[in-house]
């Protein structure tokens, strides 16, 4: 019987919060013990906690932004729900001020609000009327902080909190003033994909890391819009992964004896195929629609297949979808490190940064099976890291000597041993958090949570590419090529060389024989 | 962004080891800061009109138009290139004789004997999506002024959202335009006029630029009349409404 994975960790100084489906439970750091739980009724899909770790902020597929007390006291613990407002859009990412006092949420038409921490009372239904719509029927309207043009993938708060880092899929990095989200300090150019995870380290706050489908982190000196290096990832993390995702969809491999394997499809090639042919010279009503579609399509089709020998998908090496999931840094000693960790992929990364700005060697802790979350915490000699893992789809290795069962371990906890991370023995909290804590899960909510789903729908279809490309279909310029390069026309209208299109030739000849005839005439 | 294809007689042609160079985008070197850079941006600027009529009166200006549709972009490419052939002729002293056959009123079409000053050389035209992509074709604080002529009006309130001007797009056109340059908004639809005025009435990056000193501002009199759009709305009679704003300086620290 598999369970959910824990989609979001927190660590906290007594406690941990995970948050699997739309449980949230708060577990003792010392024993493992469950102290309190909550149900969020609706799948969480965004959360943050406060700096000190008194209030949770969740959003849930219910669009209800809700904000939940934290009252951690061993025996007396309680999660209980402190506030719940309505969302006009379901939230993508959730980020709160370390003063705790406002609340910031993308969503996927590309725009950043915030909100405050405590709603303000005309956001809570005050007539009678509205007793029969309780628990905030209402949308409440945040105030606007910026947008994107397209979906905004990641965003962060630089750590003095002055500047909103955000990212999109259209490659865009851009850097806003906080809370003037309308000032646009810089615009960070350079990724050749979708971004999908930012970080600015403390040890370094003048650097940014970003990623996404690039195979290369990017660093940049975001204040100028500076590249300062790129950092290659994709070799060295190719042979972890353990979904492929493509542009129509994607399969987990491979497939689990015992037919409990289950692949799904996107419905969304044909739906954007269609929204792009008909929209090619509409700006942005591609963009508009497929936001539109995605809520019928991205549900998808569930099936569960025969155990069928492997089927490899076949898609050439170009179609892989690689999305960096999350990145963030910590220092052990006088040595600053950068951490990050990517989609469908069962290795948790890190590499030593360096003040002059070089970086050393990639290296990795394989986990058997893809990462779906991961926390930093404070502890001795150096900062640990815990990690979930999604263990519904199995490693390719053969499990001869793998003492882990089907039942395995969804939590694992890394510690350095000299200077390396290596995978410890479970601590109580861990052993805690791979028994008693774990959540039952049905086939139906394990596809409902969409582990895997931006590996198939942040990469752009060949219809997007031609349109961002400039109309002009070239199969070079589809690869991967620079933002920039791809704006210029690919059919210069300036060549004086000869076109070849039908209509070209004609023009040209017009234009010739004008020539010609003022020449002659003259 | 190779700016010498739109503007060869500014940008010389870049040689292969210039193109290797670009590609290695980590600034490890200084880069050559280029000499000219566009000002002026016509975001959809349809057939060209505006930027051919301001071409001649900005001669030292670089402008650029962007348009969605890629037949009309290459119909703005080839009149600049017809435009430009024709001036050097001019400028070489190549007289063409004007046909007998014309008319009076058809006179006024031909050619201008005297040369524009710029040749046309100053003017180009792209074919881009500007709502997305702006940020990639100019740097911080580049334009000194941008035009959005006759905008769709996208009617329906579903479709507001893809109106040039919005909250959010703003922050995007007064990154690219540098305090004290201007963006020149007009239109024949009314309800149109009313959203761009309060977008920028509401944004505390720009002003409203009085009605005095717009009469004072030669380009508006061409934003008025000089593309294929604005003649057509008076051919129909309509009303044409304009909203100019002045980018102010940002907040500080």
């Amino acid at each position: 019987m598999p369970y959910l994975p824990y989609n979001f960790l927190f660590s906290g100084p007594e406690c941990t919060i995970v948050i699997s489906g739309s449980l949230i439970q708060a577990l003792s750091n010392s024993e493992g013990k469950v102290l309190a739980s909550a149900d969020s009724t609706s799948i969480v899909r965004a959360a943050a906690v406060t700096s000190d770790f008194c209030h949770l902020i969740t959003a849930g597929d219910d669009k209800q932004l809700k904000v939940w007390n934290l009252i951690i006291q061993n025996e007396t613990s309680r999660i209980t729900e402190e506030s719940s407002r309505e969302l006009p859009k379901k939230s993508l990412e959730i980020h709160v001020t370390s003063d705790g006092q406002t609340i910031l949420s993308s969503d996927k038409f590309g725009d950043i609000y915030s909100y405050p921490m405590r709603p303000a009372l005309d956001e809570v239904p005050q007539s009678e009327n509205d007793t029969a719509q309780e628990g905030g029927k209402h949308p409440i309207s945040g105030h606007l902080l910026l947008g994107h043009a397209s979906i905004v993938t990641s965003f962060i708060l630089t750590p003095d909190e002055n500047f909103v880092i955000s990212g999109d899929r259209d490659e865009h990095i851009r850097v806003s003033w906080y809370p003037q989200g309308y000032n646009i300090e810089r615009f960070c150019l350079g990724h050749r994909k979708y971004i999908s995870a930012l970080h600015v380290p403390s040890f370094q706050p003048s650097i940014l890391i970003s990623g996404g489908g690039d195979h290369e982190l990017c660093i940049w000196d975001w204040k100028s819009g500076r590249l300062l290096h790129r950092y290659p990832v994709y070799e060295v993390a190719e042979p972890f992964i353990k979904v492929r995702g493509g542009r129509r969809g994607f399969r987990r491999i491979p497939r689990r004896p015992d037919g409990e394997g289950l692949s799904r499809k996107s419905k969304r090639g044909k739906a954007k195929r269609k929204a792009a042919e008909s929209a090619a010279e509409t700006p942005n009503d591609d963009d508009i629609e497929m936001a539109e579609e995605q809520d019928g399509s991205t549900s998808g089709v569930v099936e569960h297949e025969d155990p069928t020998p492997l089927e490899q998908p076949e898609q050439d090496p170009t179609e892989i979808s690689f999305v960096i999931s999350k990145i963030n840094s910590l220092s052990y000693g006088s040595s600053n490190f950068i951490v990050f960790t990517a989609v469908g992929i069962s290795a948790f990364f890190y590499f030593q940064i360096h003040a002059d700005g070089n970086c050393s060697a990639l290296r990795l802790v394989d986990l058997v099976y893809p990462v779906v979350d991961f926390n930093i915490c404070q502890s001795s000699p150096g900062p640990s890291i815990l990690i979930s893992v999604d263990h519904s789809v199995k490693g390719t290795h053969s499990t001869a000597t793998d003492s882990v069962t089907t039942d395995g371990r969804w939590v694992y906890l890394l510690a350095w041993n000299g200077a390396e991370l290596e995978v410890q023995p479970d601590s109580p909290l861990c052993n805690g958090l791979n028994t008693t804590a774990r959540v039952d899960a049905t086939a139906d909510t394990l596809t409902k949570l969409e582990l895997y789903v931006s590996l198939s729908n942040l990469p752009k279809s060949r219809e997007e590419l031609v349109e961002d490309s400039g109309g002009a279909v070239d199969s070079d310029s589809l690869g991967a090529s620079a933002a920039s390069e791809r704006t210029t026309p690919i059919t210069d209208p300036f060549a004086t060389q000869k076109e070849h299109t039908i209509k070209a030739k004609g023009r040209n000849r017009v234009r010739d024989k004008l020539l010609q005839n003022q020449q002659s005439d003259s | 962004m190779d700016w010498s294809i739109h503007y060869p007689a500014y940008f010389p042609q870049r040689s292969e080891s210039q193109d290797d160079l670009a590609r290695d985008d980590t600034m490890t070197e200084d880069k050559a800061v280029p000499l000219k850079r566009v000002e002026f941006a016509d975001i959809g600027c349809g057939f060209g009109g505006l930027l051919i009529a301001l071409a001649p009166m900005f001669p030292d200006t670089l402008m650029l138009g962007m348009e969605i549709r890629t037949s009309v972009t290459q119909y703005v490419a080839d009149k600049i290139a017809a435009l430009r052939i024709q001036h050097e002729q001019l400028a070489a002293g190549i007289n063409m004789p004007l046909p007998a056959h014309l008319k009076p009123e058809e006179l006024s079409l031909i050619p201008p004997k005297e040369p524009a000053p710029g040749g046309y050389h100053n003017v180009s035209v792209i074919r881009g999506n500007a709502m997305k992509f702006l940020p990639n074709f100019f740097e911080k604080g580049q334009l000194s002024k941008l035009f959005f002529l006759f905008p769709d009006p996208h009617f329906k309130a579903r479709k507001h959202k893809a109106r040039i001007i919005s909250q959010t797009l703003l922050a995007e056109y007064a990154y690219v335009l540098r305090p004290g340059g201007i963006i020149y908004t007009i239109t024949d639809v009314k309800d149109l006029y009313e959203w761009m005025k309060k977008h920028l009435d509401e944004s505390p990056l720009f002003e409203k630029i009085p009605e005095d000193e717009l009469e004072n501002d030669p380009v508006v009199e061409q934003v008025r009349t000089a593309t294929e759009e604005g003649k057509k709305v008076e051919r129909n009679n309509g009303n044409k409404w304009l909203a100019c704003y002045r980018r102010l300086e940002g907040p500080s620290r």
